[in-house]
This record gives structure tokens, C-alpha cells and sequence, in this order.
């Protein structure tokens, strides 16, 4: 096992999708900072700290997606998961590899996006953090990437299952934009921003089920629930990921 | 007769095609098994059960005397090398870099064979070019190279000499020969280049809608390909009715050209020849052709 992990992540660092979505993860969040300045100076409000650093979680997810999905379906259409069955490795061990390597891209791109935010909001503001202190910023950003991480994982396992065919791409990006438009919803409608929440009965129960167990919910909002909650949520998505994966995985048919 | 891979019955269904039906076959320790076959025979099907991505519905088979069942199938795969369809290669990496990649994998101590390999398929001055800027045949040796990695007992190759060009070719099967005969490697390869596979095979095994038709040795299949002398002769009627007399097989192949399946003593034919007021203009001997067998055996539809 741990040789293929440690084969498996040194491809990771080799692979141009990763090193071009941190690049493209960069550029936006260079791009939009400056230009929330510019707009600020010119509208006459002043760009907080936080305007900079809540940015990157609200993409970030469609971002890991796309880097995982580049770096999974890579290794199977260059026949790289083929060769490592046929050395002999199990089924589960490469399945398990793949999805540890999707969770430390997720750890590497927002360790780089969050370092760099926290740059830019040095740079480009004054005053510091105005809504959060450090240690909730650390909290966020700790919530963030053990929810990157299950997010990888689970874009990883899909295309292990759906044996590294293109249609992982378009699949796998739909989720994730599906999920990201329905966190929104979630949000907006569990914690409106005037008034009560009117949800009652089931939909109540799917949109609070949501918003506490799906870690795509947690990149939408600051921390507000228990940590054992967001554990929960992480764990049961990379359990959930790995054991259905494994299942399906050991009985596919490599092409 | 020691065997590095045996099947006995072998099936293989996808739904209710049938890729492989009672499949029978055994490769030689040492050999270099040349597997021939129509396009949809089933070559890349056993090979794929071969190599574990696949499990037959049917039948068994023994790798290096282990079962695909047993679970010490795992470690018998590490004696294996192989390029199934497209070689294993890692794009964003060098040559070097890929070679490394494989060692960590089958858990080698060192990477000391990585310039060997390198140097044995002709790529040691690639330097940092990454191996997605190769070409199609520089592809085929890096992939040959990586199957070669950890002294493999037995090596698969999925038409090994693909997108190579004809000197590319002839490095590729001298390699491959090099390594049957100094390390003993046991070769299966799959190709549709009889020719080339007539100069490397030690036996071959000919697969048709799934099932294996014939299994021979190169010895056998030269005994099988019937020798010929191929005349040119001013009039194959004249030349005809002398061969009848003589009670001489021939086939006349157009007013000039004749194949004769015999030995003849060359003194006593060229004066029967000179006494029928017929000349011969050129003899040479021909010998059927690996390809000539195989359309002879499996017909001539679809690609070998």
C-alpha cells in the first residue's frame, strides 16, 4: 500500500492538471482582489480582509474537483492504473491510493490559495479582519480543507468507479456546480437574510440534513455548527466514497 | 514441457457475447509466443484475463504455475511486464522520471536499472523532454522499457512495434530477441506484422472468434509451410505437360510463372525442359509465407 502511496503522490507533483489549476486558482484570486479594489476606490468602500479571504472557499470545491478529475482520469486513459493492477497491486490498495492522493491535491490547492489570500488581504487592506478573529479564520480554513479533502475523495472515487471514462469530467463537474448552486439555496433559505426561515416538514429535514452532513454545504458559509458535525459530515462522505467505491471497483473490468 | 502461463477451458463473456469459448492454451517457458488473430478474435480479451484486469466467466487458468484464483497471484504478477493496448506511461513525466515511477512501485531497492533500461531502448539522450511530447514510437520503448522494469520472467506486448518506424522495428525485435535468448524472458506478443513475427516467434498460437484454432511451434509451422520453386519459363504449357508426365505437383500462375511443390534434380528437369523446346528463365525457392498460413487457416477477413 504504501509504496503505491508513495508512487501515487509523487505523480501527483509531476502532474501539469494539478500545478494548472493552482495556477488558474492564483491568478483569479489575484485578479479579483485587485479588482475589488479598483472598484472600491472608485464606489468608495474599502475592501476588508475578510471580502478576500472568504473568496477562494466559494470556488474551491469546483476547483479540487477539476484538478482530482484531471489527475484520476489522466492515470487511467495513460494506462497508469492498469499497470499498477497488473504489478499486482489489490484493487482496494490503488482505489485507496487515488483517493488519499485526490484529498492531498485539496490540502495542497488551498494551502496555496489560503497562504496567498492571506497575502493579498495584507497587501491589499487595512485594518485587518473585521468580522472574525484569528483563531475563527483558522477554524474556517481548517473546516474548509478537511471538507476539500472528503470533496476530493469523493470526485476521485467516481472516476475510479466509472472506470476513468470522459464522461467522469462532465459528471463530476456537475455534481460539484449542482452542489454548489444547491448550497446556495440551502443557505438562503435556512438562514435568510431578512426574515424567518418558512422551510417546515421534509424539505426542513433535507435542507438541515444538507447543510450540517454534506461537506460541499461547509465552503458556503464561516463555521456554525459543532465540530463533531462537520467530522461527521467529512467522515461519512469519505466512508461513504471509499466503501461503495471499493465494492464497485473491485468488480469492474479494466479496459 | 515447463509453461509460464496455461488455460484449460477459458471463457469469457461480456453479457451475452461470448470473447473467449473453451480456450486452450499454454506458452512455452522461454519462448517467444507470437499470438495472431482477426481484429475481435480475442487476443487483447486474454490478455486482459491474463494480467488480472479481467475475470474469465469460465474455465482456469495457471500463471507461472500459480492459479488466477490463488491468492499468491499477486506476487506472480510482479515476475510480469507488460504493454496492453497503449504503454503505461505517465505524460507529465521524463523517461527517466517514468522508469523511477515504475521502480517505486514494484518496491525496488534502487533505481540503478533505470539507465540500463534507458540505453537498452534508445532513449538516454531524451533528457527533460516530457514523455507526452514523444513520439508514437519513442511511446512504444518507454512502455517497453517500463515492462521491463525488475527483470520481469514474463513479458506481454500488445503489438510492440506500433508507430515505429523500420529501424525502430528492427531495434525493437533485436531487443526483444537479445532478451529471450541472454535473460530467458518468455514473450507473448500480439501483432498484426506476421512478417515481423515470423522472425522473432518460437511458437504461435492463432485465435479465431475466440477460441484458439491452432497452436504450433516455429518448427511445425515451418513444416507446415510448403516449400516451393517458383519457375519462370517461356511457355507454362510446355512446362505443364512435362510436370504431368512426371507426375509433379505445380500451380501455373499466369502464362510465365509457375509454383512447383517438389525437389527437383535441376540437370534432368533442364533437359527435359530443352527437349519440349521450352526455356527456364529464373528458379528460386519460395517458402510459404506466416501469412499465407494464417489467411489459409483463418480466412482472409479483418486484420490479423
Amino acid at each position: 500500500m504504501l509504496k503505491v502511496l508513495y508512487a501515487d503522490a509523487r505523480m501527483m507533483l509531476y502532474q501539469k492538471g494539478m500545478r494548472q489549476v493552482i495556477l488558474a486558482v492564483s491568478t483569479y484570486l489575484v485578479l479579483y482582489s485587485i479588482l475589488l479594489k479598483i472598484i472600491g476606490h472608485y464606489m468608495g468602500f474599502a475592501v476588508t480582509a475578510d471580502d478576500i479571504i472568504m473568496l477562494y472557499s466559494s470556488y474551491a470545491a469546483l476547483a479540487v474537483t477539476a484538478s482530482t478529475l484531471f489527475t484520476s482520469i489522466g492515470d487511467f486513459s495513460d494506462g497508469c492504473i492498469r499497470n499498477k493492477l497488473i504489478l499486482g497491486s489489490g484493487r482496494a490498495t490503488v482505489f485507496v491510493s487515488a483517493e488519499i492522493v485526490g484529498a492531498l491535491q485539496a490540502v495542497l490547492i488551498s494551502a496555496a490559495a489560503f497562504a496567498e489570500s492571506g497575502i493579498l488581504a495584507l497587501v491589499l487592506t487595512k485594518g485587518g479582519l473585521y468580522t472574525m478573529t484569528i483563531a475563527e479564520l483558522a477554524d474556517m480554513w481548517l473546516i474548509d480543507t478537511l471538507a476539500l479533502m472528503s470533496i476530493g475523495v469523493f470526485s476521485t472515487a467516481l472516476v475510479m468507479v466509472l472506470g476513468g471514462k470522459k464522461s467522469s469530467y462532465a459528471i463530476g463537474l456537475v455534481i460539484s456546480l449542482a452542489a454548489h448552486i444547491f448550497s446556495l439555496e440551502v443557505n438562503e433559505k435556512l438562514y435568510p437574510t431578512a426574515g424567518k426561515c418558512v422551510l417546515s416538514g421534509a424539505k426542513l429535514f433535507l435542507y438541515r440534513f444538507y447543510d450540517r452532513f454534506v461537506p460541499y454545504s461547509y465552503l458556503k458559509m464561516r463555521p456554525h455548527h459543532e465540530t463533531w458535525v462537520y467530522l461527521a459530515g467529512v467522515c461519512g462522505l469519505i466512508l461513504l466514497s471509499t466503501l461503495a467505491g471499493i465494492l464497485i471497483f473491485r468488480k469492474k473490468e479494466i479496459a | 514441457m515447463e509453461t509460464v502461463f496455461e488455460c484449460r477451458g477459458l471463457e469469457k463473456k461480456y453479457g451475452s457475447f461470448t470473447a473467449l469459448r473453451d480456450l486452450n492454451m499454454e506458452i512455452p517457458k522461454g519462448a517467444i509466443y507470437g499470438f495472431v488473430g482477426k481484429n475481435g478474435a480475442g487476443k487483447t480479451t486474454l490478455i486482459r484475463c491474463l494480467c488480472g484486469l479481467q475475470q474469465p466467466t469460465g474455465g482456469s487458468y495457471e500463471l507461472m504455475g500459480c492459479s488466477y484464483r490463488d491468492a499468491g497471484i499477486r506476487r506472480v504478477r510482479r515476475r510480469l511486464g507488460a504493454v496492453v493496448e497503449s504503454p503505461a506511461i505517465y505524460k507529465d513525466m521524463t523517461a527517466r522520471s517514468n522508469l523511477i515511477q515504475q521502480c517505486l512501485l514494484l518496491g525496488l531497492p534502487d533505481f540503478d536499472c533505470v539507465d540500463e533500461l534507458l540505453r537498452l531502448v534508445g532513449l538516454s539522450d531524451t533528457g527533460k523532454k516530457k514523455a507526452g511530447k514523444f513520439s508514437l514510437g519513442m511511446r512504444q520503448r518507454l512502455g517497453l522499457a517500463v515492462a521491463l522494469c525488475g527483470d520481469p520472467d514474463f513479458v506481454i506486448l500488445d503489438e510492440p512495434t506500433n508507430g515505429l518506424d523500420p529501424q525502430g522495428i528492427i531495434e525493437i525485435r533485436e531487443l526483444i530477441l537479445k532478451l529471450n535468448r541472454e535473460k530467458g524472458i518468455t514473450f507473448l506478443i500480439s501483432s498484426h506484422i506476421l512478417d515481423e513475427l515470423a522472425r522473432m516467434a518460437t511458437h504461435y498460437g492463432f485465435i479465431d472468434q475466440g477460441h484458439l484454432v491452432r497452436q504450433m511451434s516455429a518448427e511445425e509451422l515451418r513444416k507446415e509451410c510448403r516449400k516451393a520453386v517458383r519457375m519462370k519459363v517461356s511457355d507454362t504449357g510446355k512446362m505443364a505437360r512435362i510436370f504431368d508426365e512426371k507426375g509433379i505437383e505445380y500451380k501455373i500462375l499466369d502464362d510465365n510463372r509457375a509454383d512447383v511443390y517438389a525437389e527437383l534434380i535441376i540437370s534432368e528437369i533442364a533437359k527435359d525442359f530443352e527437349k519440349a523446346g521450352c526455356s527456364i528463365l529464373t528458379m528460386e525457392e519460395k517458402e510459404e509465407s506466416l501469412e499465407a498460413f494464417y489467411l489459409s487457416l483463418l480466412g482472409g477477413n479483418g486484420d490479423a
